[in-house]
Parts: C-alpha cells; structure tokens; sequence
C-alpha cells in the first residue's frame, strides 16, 4: 500500500460510482462525506511529521480502508436506487414493461439477472464482512451495469405515445358505448310505440 | 461498470473529475441548484459491518 495507490483508487474506484448515484438521485449521500472525512483525517496522519513511520503506514492503510468501505456503500446505494426504479418503473402500469427497448425474454432475463446476483453479492458481503471487500464491491459492480443497463433502455418517449394510444381507445370505448345506448334507447322508445298500438 | 449511467446522461468521464466536490459542482451546473445532503438508503449501510482487517488480540496479555 502506498498514497499513489490511495488516490488512484479514489479516482478511479469512488468517484465513478458516486457519479452514477448523484445521477441517479440528485442528492449527495451523507455517510460518503462522513467516509470521506474519516478516509482524509487518517490521511492528513500520513503527511504529520510527529508521527513515527509505522503510525504513517498505520494511518495510511486505515484511510484506504475507509476508502474502500465508501465504495461498497456507494456500489449498495446504487444497487438499491436501481432496483427502486425498476420496481416502480415495472409496476407503474399495463404498458411499463414496453416502454423499455428490449424485447421482453431479454428484459426478464435482465431484470430477474439484476435480482439474482444482487440477492447473491449482498449474501457474500454478509458473509464475508471484514475479508474480501473488494470483491464484494466487484460483485455489486456487475449487478449495477445491469441496472444501469436496463434503466438507460427506457424509453420515455414510447411510453408517452402508449399512453395516449390507451387514453384514445378509452375515449373510443366510452363513445361507442354512449352512441349504443342512445341507438337502443331510440329502439325501444320507437317499440313501444308501434307495438304497444 | 461504474460511471455509465453518468456518462450516457451527461455525456462526460467520471473517472476525469479530481474529486467529488468537482462532481457536485458539475451537478449544479447542470440541474441549476446546489445538491441536497441526505441520509439515503440507511437500512444498507448502518448494518454494514467492518472492512478493516479482523485482528486477534488477547485482551488478558
């Protein structure tokens, strides 16, 4: 472990991931700055002359590990904010599911992928707290491309033509159910009439 | 992989910020007001256990 290895793994492992969450929430997570400021307290240890040079590397090793726990959260948040959209976006009607630009057989495959090896990353990182985090993030990471994949395939253009599709039959089967029900008032009232002389 | 779905909304590398101050500014900019700080998603990350290195010590030495 060295500082180069501690910043290129803030660039290149944290702030990819924290994009894609303000992307997706327009908000910025308060345990990361929590992290952060715990990842750059222990760093700042780093760089203090009192300390002897174990306690740098000590210090240094600690902030990685901060670092590393930013990630995996951020990769779990990200996880959970796609699964939240996919949900509602899935469930939100009778035309969601088209709206997507896949054909359905590959979005199933996708969404019930995206499911399975959340459920399975979030069990290994359960089990494995304190061992193996970054391969916990590596699996969270492929669960979250799949999100992501499936979330920029919706077409929101598409569902707006859909729904005015749905609205216009609507419309044209509450009219001919009025005209049907004047026509047969019409029948009846003319029935009565000529039969009942 | 990490980044995406910020590079195919606003076209641009994560990875060629310095640090997520730069983002939250580039945010700003691009949504037209400062980002709220929130508490998101606690149920994943109080429960979120140790990753430092689990070390044995004998408390009684």
């Amino acid at each position: 472990m060295d500082v180069e290895k501690f910043f290129v793994d803030y660039r290149q492992e944290v702030l990819p991931i924290y994009a894609d969450y303000v992307a997706l929430t327009k908000v910025i997570p308060q345990q990361v700055l929590v992290e952060i400021s715990n990842a750059f307290s222990h760093l700042s240890q780093y760089y203090n002359g009192k300390n002897s040079s174990e306690d740098k590397y000590g210090n240094l090793v600690k902030a990685h590990g901060h670092l590393v726990r930013i990630s995996l959260d951020l990769h779990k948040m990200v996880w959970d904010e796609e699964g939240k959209l996919l949900k509602n976006w899935l469930g939100a009607g009778l035309f969601s599911a088209l709206s997507f630009n896949l054909d359905s057989a590959e979005l199933n495959k996708k969404y019930s992928d995206f499911l399975r090896l959340g459920a399975e990353a979030r069990r290994h990182e359960l089990e494995n707290v304190g061992i193996a985090p970054e391969e916990s993030i590596e699996r969270y990471d492929k669960v979250c491309a799949i999100g992501a994949e499936l979330i920029e395939n919706i077409d929101k253009a598409k569902l707006h033509r859909l729904a005015l599709v749905a609205r216009f039959l609507t419309a044209k089967e509450f009219l001919s159910g009025l005209v049907l029900g004047v026509l047969s008032s019409l029948l009846a009232q003319w029935l009565w009439i000529h039969l009942a002389k | 992989m990490a980044g995406e779905i910020f590079k195919n909304r606003y076209g641009k590398d994560a990875s060629s910020f310095k640090s997520i101050d730069e983002i939250n500014d580039f945010m700003k900019e691009k949504t037209g007001k400062e980002l709220p700080i929130a508490l998101r998603n606690e149920q994943l990350c109080i429960n979120r256990g140790v990753v430092f290195e689990i070390k044995n010590i004998r408390i009684k030495k």
